[in-house]
C-alpha cells in the first residue's frame, strides 16, 4: 500500500542540513586543532596523544552512530520515547552516586578510557518525551492548562537532576523547550514575559535600580497617557500600574537576589558582564580572553594557526566552550559570521523542516531540535563576546568532546531520519 | 469548530515566522556585537585590538638558589640568604575581610615598619584596591626571614583560621590571603672582606658570578632558574598559564674549595701588616699545598690609603708581569740539566756590579759587586751579572735549547688553574722581530717576560716535590647537596721536569738563598726554608723604572727538608715606600709570618721527638689517673697497686693523682706514682690519649697526635720548663 520505504539509507535525506553539519564538524576540529596546537611543540592534527586526534577519534565514532540512526526505523523512537526518557532518567539518578567527579561536576559515567557525560543526552531523551507526550491528538496547549501539567513535569525532572549534579550550564538549556512550546500554541505572552525579565536582568546590572524603576514609571505613565479613553477606563490603567509595580519589583528582587542570594562565584560570573576586570583572574578571564582574541582578529583574521591569545591554554576552555574565540582571532570577523552564518542556516533550515513534517511528533521534535542547538548557539557565543554571562555550554558540532559531538549528532540525525521518511507517514496533527 | 481550529492551526503556523524573526534578529546582534568588540569597543580607553598588543606573554623567572661555596675545613665562604618583599594583592580578599581586617593589618604594619601612621597604612591599601593597579609593597625593603616567619601570622598572611562562618554554616568570605612574598636571594660571605676576590662577586641585578670563584664555576653555581609563563594584561594583572609549561627550579651545585680559613687569615692579615707598613700599592700571597697542588690560600690585597685594603683584583693569577730573580730558578735549572757542571766548582766573575753587554747594561744589586761567585753563589745571592755569564757561556749558541727547557719547565703554558682570568705567559719567541742577540740575558733574570705569580709558584713547588710538577688547583669537589657531582683529582706529572740532581742541587741553593743569600731573615725559624728573593724594576710607559718602587716577591717552601707548602709572597712598592725596598726586606718577612703561623697551626709539620726515657724504667706498661688504673689492676688481676691514703680515710681520690706501672721481675707490675708538675712538661708515656688530652689541655696546650694507642713518644721532653711551648704532638701505638 505504501511505498517501499529505506531504499538506500540516505534517501530523502535532507542534503542542506547535512552538508551544513558535515562544515560545522570540520570546521570545529580544525579549531580544536588551532586551539591547542602550540608553536613550540607542533603537532600533526591526527596525533592522538592530543586533543585534535581524540577529537578525529570521536568523528569517527559519530559517523557509526549515524549509520545506525538512519538503519533503525523511524518509528523506533516513537515506540521507545518514553523508554529512552526512562532509561536517561536513571542514569541521570546513578550519576549523582557512582558518577565521578570533572571540573566540580559529578555528572561523568566512566567508560573505559572516556567519560561520558548523562546531561548531554538527556535533551535528546526529554525531547522524544515531549514529542511523544504531544502527539496525542487529545493533548492541546492552547485548550487545557492541565497538559501544561505533565510537559512541566517531562522538563523538570531530568532538568532538577541536572542542577543537582552541579552542571547549570546544561540545566539551563532546557529552557530551549519554550521555542517549541511556543510553535505549538503556548500564549505568547510567557516567553515575552521571559525575555522582558532577562532584558531587566541585565538592566539591573547594567544601571542603578532607581534609574530603572523611573524609567519604568515614565513609560508607564506614557502608555496610560497614550492609551485610548476606552482602554483606559476598562481597567488599562490599573493593568499598567500593576505591571509597572511587577516590573520594578522585579528590579528590586533581582537586585536583592544577585546581592544576596547567588553564590559568590554566580555572582562575579554575572558581574563580569559588565566590568570583566572586576575579576580579572576568575570568571572575567575568559571573559577578557575572549574578547581580546576576537577583537584582534579584525577582518579577515591572523591565519589558521597563527593566533596568539588563544595559544598556551589561557582558557581552559579553549578547546570547548572558549571555541568560538579562536575562529574569531584565526579567522576574523568573515570567520565568525560564516560560523554564525552556518548556524543561523542550520536552525532555519531545521524550522522549515519542521513545519513540512506530517506528523505532529516529528514537527514537535524537530522544533526540540532547533531550539536546543539555538539555545546553545546563543548562550555559548553570546558568552564569548560578552552577552551572556559565562555559562559553560559547548558549542554544538564545534566544541571539544566527545559527549557533544555525540549527543548532537543523533539529537540532529534523528529528526534528519524522521524528516526522510516523511513521504511515507501519514499527517495526524 | 473545525473552521476554528483550522484558523488556529493557522496562526500557530505563522508562529514560526516569529521564531524565525527573532533568531535573525539575535543573529543580526550577534554579528552586530562582533564589529562592536572588533571595531568600536573601547574599554577603558582602549580597543580590545589595542589590548590584544598590550597583552603580552611574558616569562617569568623564579630564581634558583645560588650553591655555597665552602672552604676546605666546611667553613662558609659564600651563600646565598633569601629575603622577602611583602606584597599585598588589594584586589584579591573578599570586602567583608577586608573591613574585617584592615585595622589589624595596618596596625601591625606600623609596629613591624613604622614608615606610615596607621591611617596612611590604610589608605595606602584601600587606594590601591580602587586604583588601577592590583599589588602593592607593603614595605620598600626587603625582609629577613625571621621577620617574613611573624609576618605570616598576621591577617592576610596567615592560613586556616580566617573563614567566617554565618549562623547558617554559609561561609561568608573565602579570599582572605591577599599578602604574598616574593623572594629575593642575597649573596652573603660570612668572612668578608677575606678571601672577597677569591671567592669572587655576583652581579646583583641577573645573580650570574662576576669574578672570583663565582664566575669561574658559575655555570655549576647557578643551577637552573625556574620559568613560568604569564599574561601580562593591562594594568599589570599577570596571570599564570597553565603549570605544563612551566620549568621548577633547580638549585645550584655547592663548590667545595681547597682554601683552608685559618692560611686565608694568616695570609691575608701578614701581608696587610706589609703593605702597611711599607706603603705599598698592592700584594698578594699564595699558598699551596706541595703534593696536590691543593691552594690553601689566595689573597689578593690593594691598598686604597691609609690602614684601607680592597680584595679587588686577583693579581696572584691575573697579573702578567716580569717576575724578576725568581726566574733565575729556571735558568740555573735549565744550565744544570744542559751541563751537568758542579755549580759548586763553576765560577764566573762578576766584577764591580756593573757591566755593559753589547750595549745592554746589566747591574747587580750589591753595592760594589759580588766578585768572583760560584754558579751555586749565583742563585744565592741572586746576581744578574752571574746569571747572564752563565747564560751566555751555555746558551748563546743554542738559544732554543734553553726556551725548551722552559717548555719543559711548564713555564709557556697557563697553569690550567681551574679559575677565571689566569693570564697567558708570555715568553719572547725566536721567531719575533725583537729577538735580538742579547734577547736571551734580560731572560735569564726574568724581565722582558710575562709571568703570574701562580706560574712561578708552579715552579717552586714542583722544585719542591722533587721535580714532579702539579697542577695548582682551588676546588676539589662539586657537591649538590650530599651528592658528589664532580671530584677534581690532583694532576701530577708523570715525570719530573728535570733530573733528580738538577732538583737536588737547585733545592740546595734555595736553602742557601735563605741560610747564606738574599733572605737572612727566614734562618731563624724552628724549620727551614728554601726560597728565592725577587726583585723586579716596574715598567712604566714601556721603560724600566726602578725609581718608582720595585715588585719584589718571595716564593719559597716549607720545611724544606719534607717540603709540604709552597709560598708566593709579592708586594708592589710605591715610591713612597722608599724606592730601594728590596725582595728580602719586605717579601721574606711576609712569607716569615705565613709560614711560621702555618707551621704552628699545622701540627703535622711538627715531629715527635724520639726520646730515650729518662728516669722512668723501662717499659713502662702504663700510666693513667690512680682510681682509674687501681680498678685496671683489679679487673685484669694484676697486684693491686698501693693503696691510696686518701682514699681509706674517706676524703675523694684526688683527680690529678697519676700512676705508672711497669713489668717487673716474675711477671708482676710495679706500681710507682708519676709526678705531674704544673711548670714542666710531664711524661706522657704510657698514658692514654685521653688522659694525656686532659693533662696537656689543661696546660693551655695544644696536642696534636699520630697513630693510635697510648703515647710512645713526644714532642717535648718531660721535665722541659713549658714556659712558652705551646703544642706538642704526641706519637702513640
Amino acid at each position: 500500500m505504501a511505498p517501499r520505504k529505506n531504499k538506500t539509507l540516505t534517501q530523502n535525506l535532507d542534503w542542506i542540513a547535512v552538508l551544513i553539519y558535515i562544515l560545522c564538524v570540520l570546521i570545529g576540529w580544525f579549531n580544536i586543532y588551532a586551539a591547542v596546537y602550540s608553536p613550540e611543540v607542533p603537532t600533526d592534527i591526527f596525533d592522538l596523544s592530543h586533543r585534535a586526534g581524540v577529537q578525529m577519534m570521536w568523528i569517527g565514532t559519530t559517523v557509526l552512530l549515524i549509520i545506525c540512526i538512519l538503519v533503525v526505523d523511524y518509528k523506533f523512537y516513537d515506540t521507545f520515547a518514553y523508554v529512552i526518557y526512562g532509561l536517561f532518567v536513571l542514569l541521570l539518578i546513578a550519576v549523582l552516586f557512582a558518577g565521578s567527579e570533572i571540573n566540580g561536576s559529578r555528572s561523568w559515567i566512566k567508560v573505559g578510557a572516556f567519560s561520558i557525560q548523562p546531561a548531554e543526552f538527556a535533551k535528546l531523551a526529554t525531547s522524544l518525551a515531549l514529542a511523544k507526550y504531544l502527539s496525542d491528538p487529545a493533548v492541546s496547549l492552547t485548550r487545557s492548562w492541565k497538559d501544561y501539567v505533565p510537559i512541566a513535569g517531562i522538563i523538570c525532572l531530568p532538568a532538577l537532576l541536572i542542577l543537582l549534579s552541579n552542571e547549570t550550564g546544561s540545566m539551563l538549556v532546557f529552557a530551549s523547550f519554550a521555542v517549541m512550546l511556543y510553535r505549538e500554541g503556548m500564549p505568547g505572552i510567557i516567553p515575552a514575559v521571559g525575555m522582558v525579565m532577562a532584558i531587566l536582568i541585565v538592566l539591573t546590572l547594567l544601571v542603578l535600580k532607581w534609574f530603572i524603576a523611573l524609567g519604568i514609571l515614565v513609560v508607564a505613565g506614557l502608555v496610560i497617557w497614550l492609551m485610548p479613553k476606552g482602554t483606559r477606563k476598562n481597567g488599562g490603567t490599573t493593568a499598567t500600574v500593576v505591571v509597572a509595580g511587577l516590573m520594578i519589583a522585579v528590579v528590586f528582587g533581582m537586585d536583592f537576589f544577585i546581592n544576596n542570594v547567588l553564590q559568590k562565584h554566580q555572582r562575579s560570573r554575572i558581574m563580569v558582564l559588565v566590568d570583566p576586570y572586576s575579576d580579572p583572574r576568575g570568571a572575567g578571564w575568559n571573559v577578557i580572553q575572549s574578547k581580546i582574541a576576537i577583537g584582534s582578529g579584525r577582518l579577515a583574521g591572523k591565519g589558521f594557526l597563527e593566533g596568539t591569545q588563544t595559544k598556551f591554554d589561557f582558557v581552559p576552555e579553549q578547546s570547548t566552550d572558549f571555541i568560538f574565540c579562536t575562529v574569531g582571532e584565526e579567522h576574523g570577523f568573515i570567520g565568525s559570521a560564516v560560523v554564525v552564518c552556518l548556524f543561523v542556516g542550520l536552525i532555519m533550515r531545521l524550522v522549515v523542516l519542521a513545519e513540512r513534517q506530517r506528523t505532529r511528533f516529528a514537527r514537535v521534535y524537530g522544533y526540540c531540535v532547533a531550539g536546543i542547538i539555538f539555545f546553545h548557539f546563543m548562550i555559548n557565543i553570546g558568552m564569548t563576546i560578552g552577552l551572556m554571562p559565562v555559562i559553560g555550554i559547548p558549542l554544538p558540532f564545534f566544541s571539544y568532546g566527545g559527549s557533544s559531538l555525540w549527543s548532537f549528532s543523533i539529537l540532529l540525525f534523528i529528526f534528519l531520519k524522521m524528516d526522510s521518511q516523511r513521504p511515507y507517514t501519514l499527517s495526524r496533527t | 469548530m473545525k473552521k476554528g481550529n483550522t484558523s488556529e492551526k493557522e496562526a500557530l503556523m505563522k508562529r514560526a515566522y516569529v521564531v524565525a524573526t527573532i533568531l535573525v534578529l539575535l543573529a543580526v546582534v550577534v554579528v552586530g556585537r562582533l564589529v562592536w568588540i572588533q571595531r568600536v569597543a573601547v574599554y577603558k580607553g582602549k580597543t580590545w585590538k589595542e589590548r590584544a598588543e598590550a597583552s603580552t606573554m611574558r616569562m617569568d623567572t623564579t630564581q634558583a638558589m645560588r650553591g655555597n661555596i665552602y672552604a676546605s675545613d666546611g667553613s662558609l665562604l659564600a651563600t646565598s640568604i633569601p629575603y622577602y618583599y611583602v606584597v599585598f594583592d588589594a584586589k584579591y580578599p573578599d570586602s567583608l575581610f577586608l573591613a574585617h581586617h584592615l585595622d589589624a593589618l595596618a596596625d601591625s604594619l606600623v609596629s613591624a615598619f613604622g614608615r606610615h601612621t596607621k591611617s596612611g597604612y590604610k589608605s595606602m591599601i584601600e587606594k590601591t584596591r580602587k586604583g588601577g593597579r592590583s599589588t602593592l609593597r607593603l614595605h620598600p625593603r626587603a625582609i629577613s626571614y625571621r621577620t617574613r616567619e611573624r609576618i605570616k601570622r598576621w591577617p592576610f598572611f596567615r592560613r586556616g583560621d580566617d573563614t567566617l562562618k554565618a549562623a547558617n554554616g554559609k561561609i561568608l568570605y573565602r579570599k582572605t590571603i591577599a599578602g604574598k612574598f616574593t623572594t629575593e636571594y642575597r649573596r652573603y660571605r660570612p668572612f668578608s672582606p677575606m678571601a672577597d676576590r677569591t671567592v669572587g662577586t655576583v652581579n646583583s641585578e641577573n645573580g650570574r658570578g662576576r669574578v672570583g670563584l663565582e664566575a669561574s664555576f658559575d655555570r655549576q653555581l647557578a643551577g637552573t632558574n625556574g620559568a613560568s609563563w604569564v599574561q601580562v594584561l593591562p594594568r599589570g594583572v599577570r596571570l599564570p598559564v597553565s603549570d605544563e609549561f612551566n620549568l621548577h627550579p633547580e638549585p645550584g651545585h655547592d663548590i667545595h674549595t681547597t682554601l683552608d680559613i685559618n692560611f686565608q687569615d694568616v695570609a691575608e692579615s701578614s701581608l696587610k701588616k706589609a703593605l702597611e707598613k711599607y706603603q705599598a700599592n698592592f700584594g698578594c700571597v699564595i699558598v699551596m699545598e706541595v703534593a696536590t697542588g691543593k691552594i690553601k690560600a689566595l689573597s689578593n690585597l690593594t691598598r686604597k690609603g691609609a690602614g684601607q685594603f680592597v680584595d679587588d683584583q686577583n693579581y696572584a693569577l691575573a697579573m702578567g708581569a716580569d717576575p724578576g730573580s725568581t726566574f733565575k730558578l729556571a735558568t740555573m735549572m735549565a744550565v744544570l740539566e744542559e751541563t751537568g757542571i758542579d755549580p759548586e766548582k763553576v765560577w764566573v766573575d762578576t766584577g764591580k756590579g756593573r757591566l755593559v753587554y753589547r750595549g745592554l747594561a746589566i747591574n747587580d744589586a750589591h753595592r760594589g759587586g759580588f766578585g768572583k761567585l760560584t754558579a751555586s753563589q749565583v742563585l744565592e745571592k741572586s746576581s744578574n751579572i752571574g746569571t747572564h755569564l752563565l747564560m751566555q757561556r751555555y746558551f748563546y749558541s743554542k738559544p732554543d735549547k734553553y726556551l725548551a727547557y722552559l717548555e719543559k719547565f711548564r713555564l709557556k703554558n697557563r697553569t690550567g688553574v681551574h679559575m677565571q682570568g689566569e693570564a697567558a705567559p708570555f715568553l719572547r719567541d725566536r721567531d719575533s722581530k725583537l729577538w735580538g742577540k742579547t734577547s736571551l740575558t734580560p731572560m735569564s733574570y726574568g724581565y722582558d717576560m710575562r709571568m703570574a705569580p701562580i706560574q712561578i709558584l708552579a715552579l717552586y713547588n714542583a722544585v719542591a716535590n722533587q721535580g714532579y710538577w702539579v697542577r695548582p688547583m682551588i676546588v676539589e669537589q662539586i657537591r649538590s647537596s650530599s651528592e658528589i657531582v664532580n671530584t677534581y683529582e690532583p694532576y701530577v706529572t708523570p715525570s719530573p721536569i728535570c733530573s733528580e740532581r738538577t732538583i737536588r742541587l737547585v733545592q740546595g741553593m734555595l736553602e742557601g738563598v735563605v741560610q747564606r743569600g738574599t733572605a737572612p731573615e727566614l734562618k731563624a725559624s724552628p724549620y727551614r726554608v728554601a726560597g728565592k728573593t725577587g726583585t723586579a724594576q716596574k715598567i712604566v710607559d714601556g721603560k724600566y723604572m726602578a725609581r718608582r718602587g720595585l715588585r719584589v716577591s718571595f716564593v719559597g717552601y716549607f720545611p724544606a727538608d719534607r717540603p709540604k707548602y709552597s709560598c708566593l709572597v709579592m708586594v708592589d712598592n710605591s715610591i713612597a715606600g722608599g724606592s730601594d725596598l728590596y725582595a728580602g726586606e719586605v717579601a721574606a718577612p711576609v712569607f716569615k709570618q705565613v709560614a711560621d703561623r702555618i707551621y704552628a697551626y699545622d701540627l703535622s709539620l711538627h715531629e715527635p721527638a724520639q726520646l730515650a726515657p729518662a728516669g722512668v724504667p723501662a717499659p713502662v706498661k702504663w700510666a693513667g689517673r690512680a682510681d682509674e688504673v687501681e680498678v685496671m689492676a683489679k679487673v685484669l688481676n694484676l697486684n693491686t697497686p698501693p693503696e691510696d691514703e686518701s682514699d681509706s680515710d674517706g676524703t675523694p681520690a684526688d683527680s690529678n693523682r697519676w700512676m705508672q706501672g711497669s713489668t717487673a721481675s716474675e711477671g708482676k707490675t710495679k706500681w710507682v706514682a708519676r709526678s705531674v708538675e704544673k711548670a714542666q712538661v710531664p711524661d706522657l708515656r704510657g698514658m692514654s690519649l685521653r688522659d694525656a688530652l686532659f693533662i696537656m689541655e689543661n696546660r693551655g696546650f695544644r696536642v696534636g697526635f699520630k697513630g693510635s694507642g697510648k703515647v710512645v713518644s713526644q714532642s717535648l721532653a718531660p721535665g722541659a720548663s713549658i714556659a712558652g711551648a705551646k703544642r706538642i704532638m704526641l706519637g702513640l701505638e
